[in-house]
């Protein structure tokens, strides 16, 4: 429950900040001129706040549309992510936003219009092609929907927008916007998944494997394009066994026809963000895994990754067809092809 | 935990229920202490509280991550005098500087605006309380914590209907005593998350006996700090040194033996988490 709300001056009389504060009578509001006042300030420990996060609603300035990292994307040839939100209700120990902001409150950028007149431009910028959009990267895309409404002014915009692809990449189950309207083809719903002990052990406040298999269910029979993102692999002495039952279950539950893309991708991190997770969480065992620094990305050893990419393929071969099989690590990307691979660059998506 | 009060009326009660002494040796600030508790008494104005928050921080210990607490009366606009008020913002009135206190402790006491005023407010022209210190407290405790841990709680003394100058300090006193339980349960709530950062500390084994044997660059000091700080978690109370041969040539090979030696070692993250294990010497 979100307890303080902190409500940017220029957005104080937006009909949506009107709706969200409604939502929350009993919440504190506190009124502030720019959201970076509380969200920037150096000495704020990340862990402490995670306790009680708070709200905070702004108006997004400057650039709404960012270029992707290279090699980021599922097959596509442009790809741009947006951030409608910075953090997310969830808690996951491996997760990069703890180490790459130093607050953990909610920001909710209300100015919703204003991403999707960037999205025009961009798609301006590339007549006649298609053009990715990924909405996951700062943020889970669905978890606070219920709060925000995003997602339906998303679908809305995409509706009439047929070159426009956007992948929500969520661990949620708050899928009411999307089984309320039919399917389109250009919003991909991607969920991350773990094996199940992982997800108990490291995804904390997320819904379990559980629950999100049975979402994408009620996704798949509505006709919604699914993705699943095994990202971040995790490495253990029981790896093997874990993602092999992982798999057994999520394709005992999903067909392969219901599938957009499946990608696979071992733990990684910049470097200073991996610092700030082993301050704010010392004692933690994932942090002292056998990671290496290459070149300011920490991540598995090259062999260890090609280890795991390598069995994790060879396992989603038996249930997907590979040319929807995708993989990346902190050396190489690929569209994964038993006889041909085509090496690019890594990113590091909200994991 | 860190006390800061302008007047000796405001600490007075806190003196009393926290069993506080005064720490002798003809201070700048007068200073009281307990075995877990500081209080200073920083005399009227942001200035003065800066100065004492800065002086209570040294003369105890500069320990890093220690829950900071200002304590006082203020002014304000409408509410009724005697209720204890949490700053949610302060901003200094003469330069304009707003910050946020953090809210994650979600008790019951009201929260308010805190101004701080150069001079006595008596016009209480905004819905906000008004002291003389918390602007001077805030940044300079911050500074030496997180923000998580620095909050500013002020007992509403005068209002326009009771002004100011109607208190005298016996009636200062009995303001901030009759809120002991509320400020007492703010210390509680403060301690709690101290502790939270206090108890996930990490001691790892010294780099002593190691650069002793062995000539480590600085760059290689930094990874054998880090190597420690994984056998911390994952030696299961092993000491490092017997992983590492003794005629090992380098730093280089004691760090390489190390890392080896840790890759050799079970690694289960489903396991539950041991609490961190005492320093070694």
């Amino acid at each position: 429950m979100i307890q303080t709300i902190y409500i940017e001056r220029q957005v104080t009389d937006h009909p949506r900040t009107r709706e969200i504060l409604a939502r929350f009578p009993a919440a504190q509001q506190i009124g502030c001129d720019r959201y970076t006042e509380i969200f920037n300030p150096k000495n704020q420990n990340f862990r402490l706040q995670k306790q009680q996060p708070a709200l905070i609603i702004a108006h997004k300035f400057g650039k709404r549309v960012l270029s992707a990292p290279d090699g980021y994307g599922v097959g596509g040839q442009h790809n741009y992510y947006f951030s409608h939100m910075l953090n997310c209700i969830y808690d996951c120990r491996y997760c990069f936003l703890q180490g790459m902001y130093r607050s953990a409150h909610y920001v909710l950028f209300i100015n919703y219009d204003d991403f999707f007149e960037s999205m025009d431009h961009t798609l301006a910028n590339h007549p006649g092609e298609d053009v990715w959009f990924f909405s996951g990267y700062d943020c889970d895309s669905l978890a606070l929907d219920p709060v925000t409404g995003f997602a339906g002014y998303l679908l809305t915009f995409l509706e009439s927008r047929q070159r426009a692809f956007v992948e929500l990449r969520t661990k949620s189950t708050q899928i009411r916007a999307l089984l309320s309207v039919p399917a389109i083809p250009n919003a991909i719903v991607a969920f991350s998944l773990t094996p199940t002990e992982t997800a108990d052990r490291f995804e904390h406040k997320a819904p379990p494997i559980s629950k999100r298999l049975q979402a994408m269910r009620q996704l798949a029979e509505k006709g919604w394009p699914l993705g699943l993102r095994f990202d971040p692999l995790i490495f253990d002495d029981a790896f093997k066994n874990r993602y092999r039952s992982l798999f057994e279950e999520v394709f005992s539950a999903l067909g392969p026809e219901t599938l957009h893309s499946v990608t696979v991708g071992p733990f990684r991190m910049p470097r200073r963000f991996f610092r700030n997770l082993v301050r704010l969480y010392p004692t933690e065992p994932l942090f002292a895994s056998p990671f290496q620094d290459r070149s300011g990305l920490v991540s598995y050893s090259a062999a260890k990754e090609e280890e795991m990419i390598g069995f994790c393929l060879e396992e989603l071969a038996v249930y997907a067809p590979p040319e929807r099989i995708f993989s990346c690590s902190a050396d190489t990307r690929q569209h994964w092809n038993p006889t041909v691979q085509t090496p690019q660059a890594a990113g590091v998506p909200k994991q | 935990m860190r006390l800061v009060s302008a007047l000796a009326p405001e600490a007075t009660p806190l003196i009393e229920h926290y069993r506080l002494e005064k720490v002798d040796s003809n201070p700048m600030f007068p200073l009281y202490r307990n075995d877990t508790i500081y209080l200073v008494v920083s005399g009227i104005g942001k200035t003065l509280a800066a100065a004492a928050t800065a002086y209570l921080h040294t003369k105890s210990g500069e320990l890093p991550n220690q829950p900071f607490l200002n304590i006082g009366i203020a002014g304000h606009q409408r509410a009724i005098t005697g209720v204890p008020r949490v700053a949610s913002r302060i901003t200094d009135q003469s330069t304009g500087q707003t910050w946020y206190p953090s809210q994650i402790n979600r008790d019951s006491m009201d929260r308010s605006t805190l101004i701080t005023v150069d001079t006595v407010e008596r016009i209480y022209a905004e819905d906000a309380a008004y002291d003389m210190e918390a602007a001077g407290f805030y940044p300079i405790a911050w500074r030496a914590s997180t923000a998580e841990l620095v909050q500013s709680l002020k007992v509403i003394s005068d209002h326009p209907g009771e002004p100011v100058a109607g208190l005298d300090l016996q009636r200062i006193e009995g303001l901030i005593g009759d809120c002991i339980d509320e400020i007492d349960s703010l210390v509680k709530a403060l301690q709690d998350l101290a502790d939270i950062v206090a108890s996930t500390t990490l001691e790892s084994d010294s780099l002593e006996p190691f650069i002793e044997r062995w000539h480590f660059s600085v760059t290689q000091r930094h990874r054998l700090r880090r190597v420690l700080e994984r056998w911390a978690v994952l030696g299961k109370g092993e000491s490092p040194l017997t992983s590492v041969p003794l005629d090992c040539p380098s730093a280089r090979h004691t760090i390489e033996a190390l890392e080896n030696a840790l890759l050799a070692k079970p690694l289960n993250l489903h396991a539950p988490v041991a609490p961190p294990r005492p320093k070694l010497s």
